[in-house]
């Protein structure tokens, strides 16, 4: 398994997810494509189309890509979409149910199939999905070395715990990531006991038990759970000295971010925000940053995924009546990571 | 020969059953995958041991089955109309919810359950004839010989 994933590459990986001719002429496209490529979205009658980090794109008939939806461009059929909505649940419907309610299915590889259709009701609450119209697989993308700079410039204070803020496709999740696996492994300085409370399995990519991507010696994965309840049973259980988790929003969450700094756990998170004064105003992230377990914040921006724009320190932004304080550029804070 | 035939059917249609069974609780209470399901339950059943080596060469779960069947069941013993039966039951296997697999895997063991009390019938029936077809053969034959 391990060696078919460093082989066919994360791209081949998350294609294998869509069947028949959409899989082949995916599989066929060129290297260069293929590590641009971020999400593979599939929509029932309409052209099949990448989104590279160079923007949209539109797979044609012949594996070539254009920037227009022409005639001669590849269109996913509701049998496409059918067949590989089978193929991502392993033609095993049943067992991801919960996921379906969510939206979403975490494939082999890590990467995260969110899928669109006609909502199902009973009692009210959407039980499932049917009618699948449109499929989006999320190319996960592991880059060793990517938080460098972040670790370089936090150094100790990341005890203190860090909140990684972005808009959608910033490289979140594979900055967080990486920050697990230098903790895990000690590469500046001891190793760290560091458990991921990975909810929507995006960051370990586990797969029948086991991560696929390395999160180093001293990590413990939390594989599935929500991240308030997991939060809570790595604080019981697990007694880590670091917790990383993904996209934290609910008071629910900022509720067990709170009881993890009682337990002397430090939170390395992230959240959705497209900046800096949008984070502020919006009022969970501001209750979040007030539960002072969060002592620098490093906001990610820019065209290539991965960018960092802003490291502050939560306290002098809270002090300041949100105005943008501390703030300092990361050395190397032009975009050379290329993080999907 | 006949008559192995048709008790090898019986054999085959009572262990598909008891898998479909086996399938539907594990649906339930395990919300295993197929092909774990089909793994762990499918011993005695020939058609199932190629499907697992037809998924584990690469083609999804219901090529797979219909492969396998199509080339393995009718050898293993099952009549056409089984195979029918088979192929219909492998279309819908995974392909919906749990409580859609449940009634799938009730349906499928009814209609197998009517298949086998049919095979069974078949087989108590022409093995009277069989029987019946030996000693009229024996008894001409001893009459020629005097």
């Amino acid at each position: 398994m391990e060696t078919e994933l460093k082989t066919n590459g994360r791209f081949d990986t998350a294609a294998n997810a869509l069947c028949g001719k959409i899989g082949d002429c995916l599989h066929a496209l060129p290297p260069e494509v293929k590590n641009s490529a971020q999400e593979i979205r599939l929509r029932a009658g309409r052209p099949v189309s990448l989104c590279c980090t160079g923007g949209i794109y539109f797979l044609g008939r012949s594996g070539r890509l254009t920037r227009c939806p022409a005639e001669e461009c590849l269109t996913a059929t509701k049998e496409d979409l059918d067949g590989s909505f089978k193929n991502i649940c392993g033609y095993s419907v049943y067992s991801h149910e919960n996921e379906i309610r969510n939206g979403y299915i975490t494939v082999y590889g890590g990467h995260r199939v969110g899928i669109c259709g006609t909502a199902v009701f009973k009692d009210g609450n959407v039980c499932g999905m049917k009618d699948i119209s449109s499929i989006n697989v999320r190319v996960a993308r592991e880059v060793i070395g990517c938080a460098d700079a972040i670790m370089a410039e936090l150094k100790s204070s990341l005890s203190g715990g860090l909140l990684l803020a972005g808009a959608p496709s910033s490289g979140k999740t594979t900055i967080l990531r990486d920050i697990a696996r230098q903790l895990s492994c000690g590469e500046n300085g001891e190793s760290k006991k560091v458990t991921v409370v990975d909810e929507r399995g995006e960051i370990a990519g586990t797969y029948l038990g086991v991560p696929q991507n390395d999160l180093g010696p001293c990590c413990d994965v939390l594989d599935g759970y929500p991240k308030a309840g997991g939060i809570m049973q790595a604080i019981r259980a697990l007694s880590p000295q670091f917790i990383v988790c993904d996209e934290l929003g609910t008071q629910a969450e900022a509720s067990a971010v709170e009881q993890s700094l009682n337990a002397g756990a430090a939170v390395v998170a992230s959240i959705h925000a497209g900046s800096i004064e949008e984070l502020l105003k919006r009022r969970q992230a501001a209750g979040l940053l007030r539960t002072g377990a969060f002592e620098n914040i490093v906001m990610l921006g820019g065209k290539v995924p991965g960018t960092v724009s802003g490291i502050y320190k939560t306290g002098d932004l809270l002090a300041e009546d949100f105005r943008l304080a501390d703030t300092y550029s990361v050395g190397d804070a032009c975009g050379i990571y290329g993080i999907a | 020969m006949e008559s192995h035939k048709l008790a090898l059917r019986v054999e085959k249609l009572e262990r598909f059953l008891i898998f479909i069974t086996s399938a539907g609780a594990e649906v339930r209470y395990s919300a295993a995958p197929v092909d774990e399901i089909v793994a762990k339950h499918g011993a005695g059943l020939d058609f199932l041991s190629y499907c697992i080596k037809y998924g584990r060469d690469g083609s999804s779960f219901g090529e797979a089955w219909i492969s396998a069947v199509k080339s393995e069941a009718e050898n293993e013993g099952f009549s056409a109309k089984d195979c029918e039966l088979l192929l219909g039951f492998g279309e819908g296997f995974g392909t919906s919810d749990t409580n859609g697999q449940i009634s799938h895997c009730r349906l499928y063991s009814q209609l197998a359950a009517e298949n086998l009390k049919n095979a069974k019938d078949e087989q108590a029936r022409k093995s009277r004839l069989y029987q019946m077809l030996g000693i009229f053969a024996g008894i001409s034959l001893s009459l020629l010989l005097i």
